[in-house]
């Protein structure tokens, strides 16, 4: 048993048999062709659950692998993780647009391929059936906790979606001021208020979402007001969207999990 | 950037000039890359006309930079200088920077394809002198990562459970 089967399709030999051997460490089952032509051909025989992708190889290039095999009823379901040294955000968008689940750039470090290779090929099957890339949680149980997984967070956006950096980076600033202030808050308040914030990355948008537990109404308004604090591109629209959403939906008990908070962003 | 200094860069930028310039023959519009010293700053080095800032892997991560240092027969193959997570905190490649999209029926395809084999052949000809060198490439990265993880699984499995 393996961990999965990973197609690497890369024009230099020994980065892709260095990449085979990582692979092997992480009990991946790999194989390497050299070039995009032959990656097509090997993604329809083979089966792979996952392709790493180059995008400059010598006769078809990278872009055209992954659009061919996501256009093939055949292949489409393959998860692509396209790996290059191109790194202006033309490239990201270029390589979502023709439809890949990951864009890393070179030089990469092994743990982050093994990484994103697990989120692919491990959440597959709800990829396919929720359209799910991938979901990022917040716990807010210590401020210092809570900075290193907007960090991951940023970079899990960087790596899954083709939004711009100044937008990630303006999504991580909102989050850590959010933070901030609802520390404070608990800090001093007496309600011992638990909250998860979730992020879910699809194909082609971006959805952010509070849950609480045993929100009384007096903590719900606060919330509220924490996150109507300032104009940020983020708690703005949650804001505003927690009231059209409250008002459609008034919560029948104030003890049952809620959906608090609802943001969306689409990419394309 | 890690512990990059002047001095490790200056041996990088040396080791592909020697290489990509037989016989020292630096353009005079490349002058500078050839006469940089190991006691200026990194900054004035990272300042110089020729020096692209990269964007960064993460947002809101350091970025690396990449200089136009070219070759005798083509002038805009670089050099590029990276942060990386692991120790020595940087990694330096070669973009040779040679990927022109061309229909199939174009005359000039053959040409390309001959001048991209040659660049290749300079990029992997400088990484190995890199290495030779101690100087940190994404390749040597790989291969001291994958014997690392080697020697772990080696020490785990000969542990006394």
């Amino acid at each position: 048993m393996t961990a999965g089967r990973v197609l690497i399709v890369e024009d230099e030999p020994i980065i892709g048999e260095l990449l085979c051997e990582v692979l092997y460490l992480y009990e991946y089952e790999s194989r390497c062709v050299l070039s995009g032509a032959a990656g097509i051909v090997e993604a329809r025989n083979w089966a792979p659950d996952a392709i790493i992708l180059d995008l400059m190889l010598p006769d078809v290039d990278g872009y055209e692998v992954c659009r061919t095999l996501k256009n093939d009823p055949r292949t489409q379901g393959i998860a692509i993780l396209i790996l290059t040294g191109m790194l202006a955000h033309s490239d990201r968008v270029r390589g979502f647009r023709v439809g890949c689940d990951r864009f890393l750039t070179k030089p990469f470090q092994p743990d982050e391929v093994v990484r994103e290779l697990h989120s692919m090929i491990g959440d597959r099957q709800q990829t396919l059936l929720t359209g799910i890339r991938r979901s990022i949680f917040f716990d807010f149980i210590t401020p210092v906790d809570f900075a290193r997984q907007i960090r991951v967070y940023q970079g899990d956006l960087f790596r899954a979606t083709p939004l711009p950096t100044d937008t990630i980076e303006g999504f991580g600033k909102c989050l850590s001021a959010f933070g901030e202030r609802f520390f404070a808050w608990r800090g001093k308040s007496d309600v011992d208020l638990r909250i998860q914030l979730v992020c879910r990355i699809y194909r082609d948008r971006l959805e952010h979402a509070i849950h609480a537990d045993s929100l009384s109404k007096d903590a719900r308004n606060t919330l509220l007001e924490l996150l109507g604090e300032g104009d940020t591109p983020v708690a703005a629209p949650l804001a505003k969207v927690l009231s059209t959403h409250q008002a459609m939906h008034p919560p029948s008990h104030e003890t049952a999990p809620l959906i608090l908070a609802y943001h969306f962003a689409g990419f394309e | 950037m890690g512990d990059l200094t002047a001095s490790l860069f200056v041996e990088a930028i040396r080791a592909f000039l020697g290489l990509a310039y037989s016989g020292g023959r630096v353009p005079e519009n490349r002058r500078q890359f050839a006469t940089l010293r190991e006691d200026q700053s990194l900054e004035s080095i990272f300042g110089m006309t020729g020096v692209e800032k990269l964007p960064p892997k993460v947002p809101g991560g350091p970025h690396g930079y990449s200089f136009r240092v070219g070759n005798a027969w083509y002038p805009h193959m670089k050099i590029t200088v990276q942060p990386y997570d692991f120790p020595p905190g940087f990694v330096f490649g070669v973009d040779t920077h040679d990927h022109f999209k061309l229909p199939a029926n174009s005359p000039e395809v053959e040409g390309v394809r001959e001048l991209q084999a040659k660049n290749l052949e300079l990029a992997r000809q400088v990484e190995d002198a890199w290495m030779t060198r101690g100087l940190p490439t994404l390749r040597g990265l790989l291969e001291r990562y994958i014997e690392h993880a080697r020697h772990s699984a080696g020490r785990r499995e000969g542990q006394a459970p």
